[in-house]
């Protein structure tokens, strides 16, 4: 008996397809022969043929809430992975090893180097760059009082509502004063008054030589003032006049 | 805005696996466009024509893929890879309802009508296509799992011997001696509707 191969060759399931036993060539009979009896071949042959028509016919379909239940599973993986992204992308940044080598000695060198904490040093460099410096050093003046203060007097105001009149006496003495102190103040030499600087030279060294040509100013040209000796005057005809 | 006006249809299955990974709706209905009806009839069969648990099948699988789809070696075939999946997911299905489905046949066969009684071949009217149907898919179903999984791999799903090689994870040789098998069993329960199926399928043809 003519043993045969327990298995199916595409070519001739390809012939199974389309022809029978019968319409098949010599070629393609012998090439059968080798699997098939012509008996077999016809029933595997109508086997096949069935198979793949119900196959074509029988097409269930699924239900539609698979998809509704698969898109909810979708929405939830999308949350999933937008959470995930934010981590991943900062776990996951490409940064080369040395460079947080580097952030890391440095900060520890910061810490336990003795040097490079060391404030002395700070100054030091600070004051190096402030006596190269050339430029004018800009402070202020305070200037030295013209009446001593001893000599103000002490003047207690009256707010009693009743005492209108000591309020009215107090405003004459007031104006009086007001007036005394401006024309003390006016007809005092200026000279004796102030002579200190409003502006006061830098203490470093290079400062005498600055070309910059500011000069001192003095209190002279603050208070030899045409408007203010007007303003005496004015107050003291009305002195007159009251 | 730039994921609307993508055409995701232009795109291969293997490129909308990473975005339905990412949660990518557009890209999972494409994908699912493409595979729902096929996969949905593998387990249909595979799953001797239980519907519900079909749909849950199907239902698993593109979970799987939702979730798992990174685990995907974008160098393979999307396809082969889905019905190794779904193969898988089949046979954890028959190992869950072994003793269920001994059962069941049991009283299948207990209530079925005797059709390999000659008497009732011997009823031509009685006979027609949705009998022959209802015979080749009882056939179909009394398989090993191995050969009707190759069987409905290859007539169904129309894969190659190479894809179910894959699928399947043996030999392109082991493969076709399943095969071969397959439609010999099948022959074999068939034969005492020879002479119907003869007519029925040069109907079909001429049709």
């Amino acid at each position: 008996m003519k043993s045969r191969l327990a298995n199916i060759d595409p070519q001739v399931e390809q012939l199974m397809r389309n022809k029978n036993f019968a319409e098949l060539t010599e070629a393609e009979a012998s090439l059968v022969a080798h699997t098939f009896s012509p008996a077999s071949y016809d029933a595997t042959r109508k086997t096949i043929l069935a198979a793949t028509e119900m196959f074509a016919r029988d097409l269930p379909l699924p239900s539609p809430h698979v998809k509704a239940n698969l898109l909810k599973a979708v929405a939830a993986q999308k949350q999933k992975s937008t959470n995930a992204n934010w981590w991943s992308t900062l776990l996951n940044y490409p940064v080369p090893a040395w460079q947080p080598a580097l952030g890391v000695s440095l900060v520890l060198l910061y810490f336990f180097i003795p040097w490079a904490g060391n404030e002395n040093n700070l100054n030091q460099n600070a004051l190096a760059i402030q006596e190269a410096d050339t430029v004018y050093n800009e402070t202020p003046g305070y200037l030295a009082a013209s009446v001593p203060a001893a000599s103000i007097p002490v003047r207690r105001k009256n707010v009693s509502p009743i005492s209108t009149d000591l309020n009215q006496k107090n405003t004459i003495l007031d104006t009086l004063q007001e007036v005394a102190q401006n024309l003390q103040r006016t007809l005092r030499p200026v000279t004796d008054r102030l002579s200190t600087p409003t502006m006061q030279l830098s203490t470093s060294t290079l400062a005498a030589n600055d070309t910059a040509g500011v000069r001192p100013q003095t209190m002279e040209e603050y208070f030899i003032d045409p408007a203010n000796i007007m303003a005496v005057q004015d107050q003291s005809r009305r002195l007159v006049s009251f | 805005m730039i994921s609307l006006l993508k055409n995701y249809k232009k795109y291969s299955d293997e490129k909308l696996v990473p975005l339905v990974v990412k949660g990518n709706e557009r890209a999972f209905n494409e994908l699912y466009s493409r595979y729902e009806k096929k996969m949905y009839r593998f387990f249909y069969r595979m799953l001797n024509r239980d519907t519900e648990r079909a749909n849950d099948l199907l239902q698993d699988l593109f979970i799987k893929i939702i979730e798992k789809g990174d685990r995907f070696d974008t160098d393979r075939k999307f396809s082969t890879w889905l019905y190794a999946v779904a193969g898988n997911l089949c046979k954890n299905e028959y190992r869950r309802v072994e003793r269920l489905t001994n059962n069941q046949e049991k009283m299948m066969a207990d209530v079925r009508p005797g059709l390999d009684n000659e008497m009732d071949f011997y009823l031509p009217n009685a006979l027609d296509r949705s009998l022959f149907t209802a015979r080749l898919t009882d056939a179909l179903e009394e398989l090993e799992d191995i050969h009707r999984t190759c069987f409905i791999l290859r007539y169904q799903e129309e894969l190659s011997i190479k894809e179910i090689s894959e699928v399947m994870d043996c030999p392109e040789g082991t493969v076709k001696s399943r095969l071969y098998y397959a439609l010999r069993k099948l022959s074999d329960k068939l034969q005492v509707f020879r002479p119907e199926a003869v007519k029925l399928i040069n109907n079909s043809q001429i049709a």
